[in-house]
């Protein structure tokens, strides 16, 4: 009983500090506090300005360097942040960001698929409009996957995401 | 519910998920992305470059993948006349190269003795001024050497450039296919201008002297798709291979009769052949005036010379005269003996008397280059080595710089070079890796790998039509090296006026990109890189005209008498190692040499009957000794080998070339005879003999297979196989079936 409650204490406080492990809702704390709710749900940027290559290949990935200065050069340049931000980029330094979305190595998901299957990055990733620090919104284990895939028709077989 | 089993349950909800998050690796933790987003690739999308091989002279087209600026895998391009897709195991390998662990990272100075130096590191800006000064007061003189690779396209042409500019002279070329000697004999006999084209996948016979051209021979990646051309594309026609040599290679594997014939007496064999025909009225008209010369060479007199039946050359002709198109080829070892021109010369009688000479599935000119700049360059022969030694050693030779070829590795001791190189002050090596001639330099200035070169590649010999390769690089310099083209380019400038005078182009990728579009402006240099070749159409036959004169063949002299070194020494080149260049990769140390299943090690082949005879059994350490070296190995016994003889694989034996080719085996050319082949000047690296005796230790030698030949008594000593190699070396952890 009471290491019931010592269990639910410690997994409160690690979910409401924040910590640096991930998972299922799970925010963890990131080098630069990217905030997608600003640029995202105020500024309405597209999800593929940042990460284009979700269109187009297996991974999404997070973007570079460059696609921040692109804007941040001249947008809010005194922003402590910001300022971090162009910085790294000058010293050629990436950031780097702390995973949030995990999927293990024996699991081949490819986002160019989806996307172009017209599924909104939403539907998986959560509503990153109200998002000011990521977290994971679904399980995305393999029963969540399945219930997508049995929903829209798309194949259920072994080797369709295990090869 | 209780409020006790609410939080509860929201305890084990947030636990679950914590529990989940544990799985992740620690190193999936971080993700970091570029600094600077890549114009070309998409992350896990891979992009394909076509270049072009240059591992040996065939020129075969080549597709990299790159995935995120890395080159993961090459195959063969599929438009490329000369491979048509297909890749042998040397450009597999040589992806290994790009990344090895022992590649020369940047420019070396050397620190302390010659030979026994440690290199330091220095910047491009240092090496090259001060390697500048030094051939700046030599340049004119006829003092400054180059030793390089046969010289080839663009990158031959810089090579040519340079060392007539700087020394008076051309590059002096190493290379064991003695081109030389197969155009002598091919002008000769057939009035050919080029390399001929063996139109082998049209041809219903094939009878080939010691040419082991599916293994290694000038262009076995072309070859082994004309082979199975020959045998598959036609239905009801099989074809018929005949293979003439010593020693079973993969083409006399292949072949429907392997005739082991004792080295040097090819030429008898082909003249015997040719004398049948004539007597037996098979042969051509207009040769009438050859019978006189030719019935010293009837196979019923050379029988106790070559060791082959006369039937069997009587029974051969019959068979290449009546099974049309008919076509017989010289090269290798059959070429490598001192008459090796008149060997030559004697099998291309051959194809002139059935008359395949210039006709469909026989010998016919290959498709020239039509780039005349890309053309001119003739290999240079042993002689020239020679000459180039004594001025060495005479101290004619202030500077020698070497690219591309590994000459204390590939010439014999005999040579004297290794001697006459300490003699000479300034010697420079372009070498990507550390191997035995680049541990003498006193300036390193490593080249980029083919994979991160321009170039425009001429292929030898060639395909039916006319083409030339492409070479882009695929990566970006993986290391601070630096294009040996441009180094020359650069250096050049630094060098007064006539060397720059004679060096025009402001960079390599300029003069590539000029021959791109002088031949076929923009629309063909964009093509070029995007396709990796230009294919010609087939120009019009070149007329074979015949020289039908006296023939006559000298013995083959050897070096040694018989008496005192019984036994022919046949060194071979491998599918794998070839002559050495790639032992440092270990994708090819480990393939297994195809006959005897050799890997990681060498050894040296001796007839099942022969060894019983001396006593030896499979795996005995003995010492061979030639007239001019000796060196150690351990026996294989095999039934694919002429008894008089004793074969060697070439490729090991690098005092020096990184981690996995470094004190391994032994090398067979260090023991030649610097014997020259008359009429070309090439080396007749086949007519060594040696002799055998039996020692206590050798190093060591490895195969894939238990069972040697003849099956084993109690586990022989020195006898090593793989299986009980990681029995031995490797700690199992347990978890791996010993069972087997």
């Amino acid at each position: 009983m009471r290491l019931g409650r010592g269990i639910f204490a410690m997994g409160a406080l690690l979910i409401l500090k924040g910590s640096a492990i991930a998972g299922a809702g799970i925010a963890p704390t990131q080098p630069i506090p990217f905030n997608h709710e600003t640029h995202v749900g105020k500024r309405q940027i597209s999800c593929v300005f940042c990460h284009p290559y979700a269109a187009e290949g297996p991974h999404a990935g997070i973007p570079s360097l460059s696609t921040c200065a692109d804007c941040h050069r001249v947008v809010w340049p005194s922003h402590p942040d910001v300022i971090k931000v162009m910085q790294a980029y000058q010293n050629r330094e990436p950031i780097r960001w702390v995973r949030v979305t995990y999927l293990p190595d024996f699991v081949r998901f490819t986002h160019r698929r989806h996307v172009k299957a017209g599924i909104a990055c939403q539907t998986c990733h959560g509503d990153l409009g109200t998002m000011p620090r990521v977290y994971q919104a679904r399980s995305l284990n393999m029963g969540d996957c399945l219930s997508c895939h049995r929903q829209n028709n798309a194949p259920t077989d072994c080797l369709t995401c295990h090869y | 519910m209780k409020r006790r089993d609410f939080l509860k349950l929201g305890g084990l909800s947030a636990t679950g998920s914590l529990l989940g998050a544990c799985t992740m690796p620690h190193r999936a933790r971080t993700v970091v992305p570029y600094v600077e987003q890549p114009a070309e690739s998409i992350p896990g999308v891979p992009n394909t470059y076509a270049t072009t091989c240059t591992m040996c002279r065939a020129g075969c087209g080549m597709l990299a993948r790159v995935i995120e600026g890395r080159a993961v895998k090459l195959e063969g391009n599929p438009a490329h006349p000369v491979n048509r897709g297909k890749l042998c195991a040397l450009a597999q390998a040589s992806l290994q190269r790009l990344y090895h662990p022992d590649r020369i990272q940047g420019p070396l100075r050397r620190q302390g003795e010659r030979g026994n130096a440690s290199f330091q590191s220095a910047s491009w800006e240092v090496v090259l001024a001060a390697v500048g000064d030094r051939l700046r007061a030599l340049a004119g003189k006829d003092a400054v050497a180059v030793l390089s690779a046969p010289l080839n396209g663009t990158r031959g042409r810089v090579f040519e450039s340079f060392a007539r500019a700087l020394g008076g002279r051309g590059p002096v070329t190493l290379d064991l296919e003695n081109e030389e000697t197969l155009l002598v004999g091919g002008l000769a006999s057939l009035g050919l201008p080029r390399l001929p084209f063996y139109d082998i996948a049209n041809a219903r016979m094939v009878l080939s002297f010691g040419a082991d051209f599916l293994g290694t021979w000038l262009s076995p990646v072309q070859f082994g798709r004309f082979y199975g051309a020959m045998r598959q594309d036609r239905p009801g026609v099989r074809g018929t291979l005949v293979h003439f040599e010593p020693r079973m290679s993969l083409t006399g594997a292949c072949a429907d009769a392997w005739i082991a014939v004792r080295p040097g007496t090819e030429g008898m064999v082909a003249l015997g052949i040719a004398q049948s025909l004539m007597t037996q009225g098979l042969a051509k008209p207009g040769f009438a005036d050859m019978a006189p010369s030719l019935e010293a060479h009837a196979p019923e007199r050379t029988a106790a010379d070559t060791g082959i039946q006369p039937e069997v050359l009587h029974e051969l002709a019959r068979d290449f005269a009546t099974i049309s198109p008919a076509l017989a080829l010289a090269g290798g070892a059959a070429i490598a003996q001192t008459n090796g021109v008149s060997v030559a010369e004697a099998v291309h009688l051959l194809n002139l008397l059935v008359g395949s000479a210039g006709m469909a599935g026989g010998v016919m000119a290959g498709g020239g280059v039509p780039v005349r700049e890309l053309q001119a360059f003739r290999p240079s022969r042993f002689q020239d080595v020679q000459d180039l030694v004594s001025r060495m050693r005479s101290g004619r030779i202030q500077a020698l710089l070497v690219a591309g070829v590994d000459p204390s590795y590939l010439l014999p001791a005999s040579s004297g070079f290794q001697e006459a190189l300490q003699k000479v002050p300034l010697i420079i090596s372009f070498s990507s890796v550390m191997d035995d001639t680049t541990t003498w330099a006193d300036w390193v200035l490593p080249d980029h790998t083919f994979l991160e070169s321009w170039g425009v590649v001429v292929p030898e010999p060639g395909a039916e039509v006319p083409s030339l390769g492409s070479q882009q690089p695929v990566v970006s310099p993986v290391f601070d090296t630096r294009p040996t083209p441009d180094v020359l380019l650069s250096l050049g400038r630094t060098l007064g006026p006539d060397v720059a005078r004679a060096l025009p182009w402001g960079s390599y990728a300029e003069l590539v990109e000029s021959t791109w579009t002088d031949l076929g402006g923009a629309e063909l240099w964009l093509k070029a890189r995007q396709e990796g070749v230009w294919v010609g159409k087939a120009s019009p036959q070149v007329q074979v005209r015949p020289a039908s004169r006296p023939l006559t063949l000298p013995r083959s002299e050897q070096s040694g008498d018989a008496s005192e070194y019984p036994f022919f020494f046949y060194p071979f080149l491998t599918p794998n190692l070839h002559d050495g260049r790639a032992a440092d990769l270990p994708h090819l140390q480990e393939l297994p040499e195809l006959m005897s299943a050799g890997v990681w090690s060498s050894w040296i082949e001796l007839q099942v009957q022969a060894a019983e005879r001396m006593g030896l059994v499979e795996g005995d350490a003995v010492e061979l000794r030639s007239p001019h070296g000796k060196l150690r190995a351990r026996v294989h016994l095999s039934p694919g080998l002429h008894p008089d003889v004793i074969a060697m694989p070439m490729g090991q034996g690098h005092r020096a070339m990184g981690r996995y080719a470094s004190n391994r085996g032994a090398n067979p050319l260090a023991i030649l005879a610097p014997l020259v082949v008359q009429g070309s000047g090439d080396w007749a690296w086949g007519g060594t003999r040696v002799r055998l005796s039996k020692v206590e230790e050798a190093p060591s030698f490895t195969r894939v297979e238990r069972q040697p030949w003849p099956p084993q008594k109690a586990g022989g000593p020195g006898f090593l196989s793989l299986q009980d190699l990681r029995e031995q070396t490797w700690p199992w952890d347990g978890r791996h079936d010993r069972s087997r």
